[in-house]
C-alpha cells in the first residue's frame, strides 16, 4: 500500500493567476495556493476569490492542492475556510500554529464548513506550519492534536526571530527546532516538512540543504520556485541499488506470505515489517521519479 | 446593489483589470479592451454578464482591460470588483 | 482572383496582377529546376581613383536607377537598420517611384517607410519577414499595387540566383569596406558578424552599392564580399544602431516554463536515435531553443559525445560549445550577438556561408539538407502539423518566414518547441491561417503540456515510446489547450489577399488575408 508522496511542495502566490495556471507542469507532490505571506492585505478577497475559481476549474493532475490561509487570529480566517471547503482542496495549510488549540479550534470550523456544505466529515485535511519557539516546544502535541492533520512543517525564518538569534549557512541555530519537528510527525505518524531556502539561484547550496533535511529525516521540502521541484526529486530518489535492493525484499516478502512461512530472510539478514515498509517507500518514490534521469528546470 | 467604484486584478499578463462604476442610466453597460479581441469578445461579454447577474447587479458600468486571462480568471476578477462596490464605504 | 488549391489543401491564386503567373505548391521537392544562373553585366575595373562616391545620393544616380526597378539590402542590422530607411528617403527626394523593395527581411525600425509606401514611391514588396506598425498596416490595409510576397531564406536566394528576382541596385551595408568594395561585418563600430544575407545580392544584382560607416585602409580584411562585385562604395557617418542590432551576449532563458519545455524537448532528442557522434544541430535564438543546447552539452559532458557542425546563426553560447570542442564548426549565416561576431572574427572554425549555402534548393548542396537535429518555432501549428511563423493568432504579420521552411525540409529530426498556450490562444488549431512549413517536415511538437509526434513519423513514436517518453495526438493538445482556454471564434478576415507565401521553390503554399 502506498501513501501520498509529499517531496515537493510548491508554494505559488495565490493572486497570480499565470502562475497558478502552470504550477502543475512541473510535477511537484504538492502546491500550496498562498493566501498568506504572498498577498496583500487589501487584496485577501481578490486572492481567495482566485484560489476557489482556480480549485472548481483547472486540473491539477496527480498534485496535492493545499491552500495555506490567514492565521487563526487574523480578519481572513474565517471567511479562508468557509469559501475553500465547498471547492474541496485536499489540505488547508495553518501558519504560525503555536498549540493544539490552534488546531483543535481549526478542526472544528472545517468540521462546520464541511456540514454546511454537504461534505463528509474530514474531506478537508490539515497541515500545520510551526514557526516560533512555542510552537516547536509543543510540536509533539499539535503533532496528534487532529486525525486531520497530515503533516507539519518547520518556518525557519520566524523561528529564528522568535529565539532572538540570526540565520547561519550551516544552521545550528536550527538543528534542535528541525529535529523536534521531525520527531514530533514521525512518532504521529505524519510527514515532516522542510523549511523554505530563498536564494533560487544558489542551486549546490539549495541541493546541500534538501540533502541535509533528508537526512534528518524530513519527508520533503517547501519550494518557493519550479526550478527547486526537480531537484528535490533528483535528491530523494533512490539510487538503483537501493531499488534492486527494495525489490528484492518486497518479492520475498510476497513470497513468503503466499507459502505461509513466518519468517523472512534476504541475503542472509532477517526482515521485518518497518525493513517492509520503507522497501515499499523506495519503490513507490522510484516508481514516482520516472524514468530515470532528472529532468532539472 | 453598487454603492461605489471599486475595481480588482490587474494589469499583468494572464489577468484582467476590472472597473465597476454606478451606471450613469439603468443599464448594465459592458466594456472591454482586450488584446485577445476579436475572438473572445462574446465570450467575455457573456462570462462578465452572468456574474453580474449571479450578484443580482441589474445597473452598473463594467470595463474589463483584458490581458489574455482565461475565463475562470475573469470571473474571479469581476466577482471580487462587484463585491468591493457593494461594500458599504468606510465613512458610511 | 483565379485561385487554385494546392498540395496540402490551401487556396492560392494561379495569377496576380502586377506579379504574374504563378505555380502552386506541389510537394516538398516537386519542383526540378531547369536553366541557367542569372548573368550580370561585365564592367570595367576603374584604372585610375576609386569606387569611392560623396553620398547616397550620388550614388543612385550613378547606379541608373530608374522608376520601375527593385533594389535590394541584408538584414543582418537587425532592428538597428538605418540604411534601407536612409537610401529610400533619397530615393523619394530625387523624384524616383513605383520601387520594388527586396530586402531579405523588413524590421519594425522599417515603419518609417510607410509615408513612401502610401506616397508611391515604394509599390511592391518582397521580403522573408515584416514586424511593428508596418506589418500590421500591411495587413490591414492594401496601399502597394500588389501583395507582399513573402519568400524563405532559401526561396530568396534561388530566386535571385535564377533571375526571378532581379535586382537592379542592391545597397549592401558593411560594418568595415575599403574604397575598392572589399567588406566585411566583424569589424567596426556597427560589427554584425556574417553578411551570409548579402552575398547573393552582391553577387547577382546588377549593381552594387558598398555603404560603410568605417572605410578601411585597402585591403578590407577579412573579404566576405570582394571587390570584384562592386560598383561603387559610400562613406556615411552611421550605418546602423548598435543598440538595436545586437546584445553583447545572448542569455540563456531563466523562465521556468521555457527551461521545462527545453528539457522534455531534450530527452526527446536523447531518445530520437540521431543524438549520436557528429551529429549536427541547428540551434535556435530564444526561448526554449537556445536552452537545449545547453541541455545537450551537459549531456555530451557526461558522455564524451561530441557533435558535428552547427548551422544557421550564432549565439556566443554556440560559439562557447565550438571553442571548448563540442561542435566541430560552425557554419553561420547571421550572428545574433557581440560574442558569436568576436568568434567568427577569431576562430578558423567558425566561418561564414551565404544564404544560397545555408538554403538554397536549386543549389548543389545546401547545409539545410545535410543537419541532423533542428530547433523550430510556430506561432501556430495545425493538427496536420502545418506551422505558422509569419502572422500571430490574431493574424497580423510579425515573423519570417526564414530558413523554417528550407531547413524543415531537409533536416533529419525537426523539433517544433512552443507554449501549448499564448495569450489564452491555443497554438494548436484547426488550421494554421498561413501555412510557412508544410506538416509532413515536422516531426515533433514539444509542449509544457504534452508531446505530440507527427503520426508519419513511426519509427521515431516507437524510440519515444521505448525510452519511456509519454507522447498523445496533437489533436490531444489542442483538447487540453482548449479545456482551459475556451474556443476562440473565428478571425474576421477579408477576402483580400495581403501577401502571398511563396514555398523554397517559388510555388505557392500559402496567402495572408486582410485582418478586418
Amino acid at each position: 500500500m502506498s501513501k501520498r508522496l509529499r517531496r515537493s511542495m510548491l508554494f505559488v502566490p495565490g493572486n497570480n493567476p499565470a502562475l497558478i495556471i502552470d504550477a502543475a507542469v512541473f510535477s511537484p507532490d504538492s502546491i500550496i495556493l498562498d493566501l498568506e505571506d504572498a498577498v496583500a492585505v487589501d487584496q485577501k478577497d481578490a486572492a481567495r476569490e482566485l484560489v476557489v475559481r482556480a480549485l472548481q476549474t483547472l486540473d491539477f493532475g496527480n498534485c496535492e492542492l493545499c491552500v495555506r490561509i490567514n492565521g487563526r487570529h487574523t480578519p481572513f480566517f474565517a471567511d479562508d475556510i468557509r469559501a475553500l471547503v465547498p471547492a474541496r482542496p485536499h489540505v488547508l495549510r495553518l501558519a504560525m500554529v503555536e498549540s493544539p488549540e490552534d488546531i483543535i479550534y481549526t478542526d472544528q470550523f472545517i468540521d462546520h464548513c464541511e456540514r454546511e456544505a454537504g461534505l463528509p466529515s474530514g474531506s478537508v485535511k490539515l497541515m500545520a506550519s510551526i514557526e516560533t519557539a512555542r510552537g516547536v516546544t509543543n510540536a509533539a502535541k499539535i503533532a496528534v492534536s487532529s486525525p486531520r492533520l497530515i503533516a507539519i512543517s518547520f518556518g525557519a525564518e520566524d523561528f529564528t526571530h522568535s529565539i532572538q538569534s540570526e540565520r547561519t549557512a550551516q544552521g545550528q541555530e536550527l538543528l534542535f527546532a528541525r529535529s523536534a519537528v521531525v520527531l514530533a510527525a514521525r512518532a504521529a505518524g505524519i510527514d515532516p516538512i522542510d523549511t523554505v531556502y530563498s536564494n533560487i539561484d544558489d542551486e549546490p547550496g539549495f541541493r546541500a540543504d534538501v540533502k541535509a533535511a533528508k537526512q534528518l529525516g524530513f519527508a520533503g521540502k517547501s519550494c518557493v520556485h519550479p526550478r527547486q521541484v526537480a531537484i528535490v526529486h533528483d535528491v530523494y530518489r533512490p539510487t538503483s541499488d537501493e531499488v534492486y535492493k527494495a525489490e528484492r525484499v518486497l518479492a520475498a516478502y510476497a513470497d513468503a506470505l503466499q507459502k505461509g512461512t513466518g519468517v523472512i530472510s534476504v541475503d542472509g539478514r532477517m526482515v521485518d515489517g518497518p525493513i517492509v515498509a520503507k522497501a515499499q517507500r523506495i519503490v513507490d518514490i522510484a516508481r514516482a521519479a520516472g524514468s530515470g534521469r532528472g529532468v532539472q528546470v | 446593489m453598487i454603492r461605489r467604484y471599486a475595481q480588482a486584478g490587474s494589469l499583468e499578463s494572464g489577468d484582467a483589470l476590472v472597473h465597476v462604476a454606478l451606471a450613469q442610466d439603468e443599464a448594465l453597460t459592458i466594456r472591454i479592451k482586450s488584446k485577445v479581441a476579436p475572438r473572445f469578445l462574446a465570450s467575455m461579454q457573456s462570462s462578465v454578464r452572468e456574474i453580474a447577474t449571479e450578484l443580482g447587479i441589474m445597473s452598473a458600468t463594467i470595463e474589463v482591460m483584458d490581458s489574455g486571462a482565461l475565463d475562470f480568471v475573469l470571473r474571479a476578477r469581476v466577482t471580487t470588483a462587484i463585491k468591493r462596490s457593494m461594500e458599504a464605504s468606510v465613512d458610511e | 482572383m483565379i485561385m487554385t488549391t494546392n498540395a496540402i489543401g490551401r487556396s492560392v491564386p494561379l495569377f496576380v496582377q502586377n506579379l504574374g503567373n504563378f505555380k502552386p505548391y506541389a510537394g516538398v521537392f516537386a519542383t526540378t529546376p531547369t536553366g541557367n544562373h542569372h548573368a550580370t553585366p561585365i564592367r570595367r575595373s576603374p584604372s585610375t581613383g576609386n569606387k569611392l562616391l560623396p553620398s547616397i545620393r550620388e550614388s543612385i544616380l550613378a547606379s541608373g536607377l530608374k522608376s520601375g526597378m527593385t533594389i535590394s539590402f541584408h538584414h543582418s542590422f537587425r532592428n538597428g537598420d538605418m540604411l534601407v530607411n536612409m537610401v529610400v528617403n533619397e530615393i523619394a527626394s530625387l523624384g524616383i517611384r513605383d520601387i520594388t523593395l527586396a530586402p531579405s527581411s523588413l524590421q519594425s525600425v522599417h515603419s518609417a517607410l510607410l509615408p513612401h509606401i502610401r506616397s508611391g514611391v515604394i509599390s511592391a514588396i518582397t521580403t522573408s519577414g515584416l514586424r511593428g506598425e508596418l506589418a500590421e498596416v500591411l495587413t490591414r490595409e492594401l496601399p502597394l499595387k500588389s501583395p507582399v510576397v513573402i519568400r524563405s531564406h532559401g526561396g530568396r536566394a534561388r530566386a535571385i540566383e535564377s533571375g526571378e528576382l532581379r535586382i537592379d541596385v542592391a545597397f549592401l551595408g558593411a560594418s568595415a569596406a575599403d574604397v575598392y568594395g572589399n567588406m566585411n561585418g566583424v569589424h567596426g563600430s556597427t560589427a554584425f558578424g556574417s553578411l551570409g544575407y548579402a552575398m547573393v545580392d552582391a553577387q547577382y544584382a546588377n549593381c552594387v552599392v558598398a555603404v560603410t560607416d568605417n572605410l578601411v585602409p585597402y585591403p578590407a580584411i577579412p573579404i566576405s564580399i570582394p571587390q570584384t562585385q562592386v560598383d561603387y562604395v559610400v562613406r556615411v557617418d552611421k550605418i546602423g544602431d548598435p543598440a538595436g542590432i545586437m546584445t553583447g551576449a545572448t542569455r540563456l532563458t531563466r523562465d521556468p516554463l521555457e527551461l521545462y519545455i527545453a528539457a522534455q524537448a531534450t530527452l526527446v532528442i536523447e531518445a530520437s536515435g540521431y543524438f549520436n557522434e557528429g551529429f549536427s544541430f541547428q540551434a535556435g535564438t530564444g526561448g526554449a531553443s537556445l536552452a537545449v543546447a545547453k541541455f545537450l552539452k551537459e549531456r555530451m559532458a557526461e558522455t564524451g559525445l561530441r557533435a558535428g557542425f552547427c548551422t544557421g546563426g550564432s549565439t556566443g553560447y554556440v560559439c562557447e560549445m565550438l571553442h571548448e570542442g563540442y561542435f566541430s564548426a560552425i557554419l553561420d549565416t547571421q550572428c545574433f550577438d557581440l560574442a558569436a561576431v568576436e568568434s567568427l572574427r577569431t576562430h578558423p572554425r567558425h566561418v561564414e556561408m551565404s544564404a544560397s549555402f545555408y538554403a538554397n534548393p536549386h543549389s548543389k548542396a545546401c547545409t539545410a539538407h545535410i543537419t541532423d537535429i533542428m530547433m523550430l518555432g510556430a506561432t501556430e501549428i495545425d493538427t496536420a502539423y502545418n506551422v505558422n511563423v509569419l502572422t500571430g493568432s490574431d493574424g497580423i504579420m510579425m515573423g519570417a518566414s526564414g530558413g523554417h521552411s528550407d531547413t524543415a525540409a531537409g533536416t533529419k529530426l525537426r523539433l517544433v518547441t512552443a507554449p501549448l498556450i499564448r495569450g489564452r490562444f491555443p497554438i494548436v488549431v484547426d488550421k494554421v491561417h498561413t501555412v510557412i512549413t508544410p506538416g509532413e517536415c515536422i516531426d515533433v511538437l514539444v509542449t509544457e503540456r504534452g508531446i505530440a509526434v507527427n503520426p508519419l513519423q513511426k519509427a521515431l513514436a516507437e524510440r519515444l515510446k521505448q525510452a519511456g517518453i509519454e507522447t498523445v495526438t496533437i489533436e490531444e493538445l489542442q483538447w487540453r489547450a482548449e479545456k482551459l482556454t475556451g474556443r476562440p471564434e473565428p478571425l474576421p478576415q477579408s477576402e483580400d489577399i495581403v501577401a502571398l507565401v511563396e514555398y523554397r521553390d517559388g510555388t505557392l503554399i500559402d496567402v495572408v488575408r486582410r485582418v478586418i
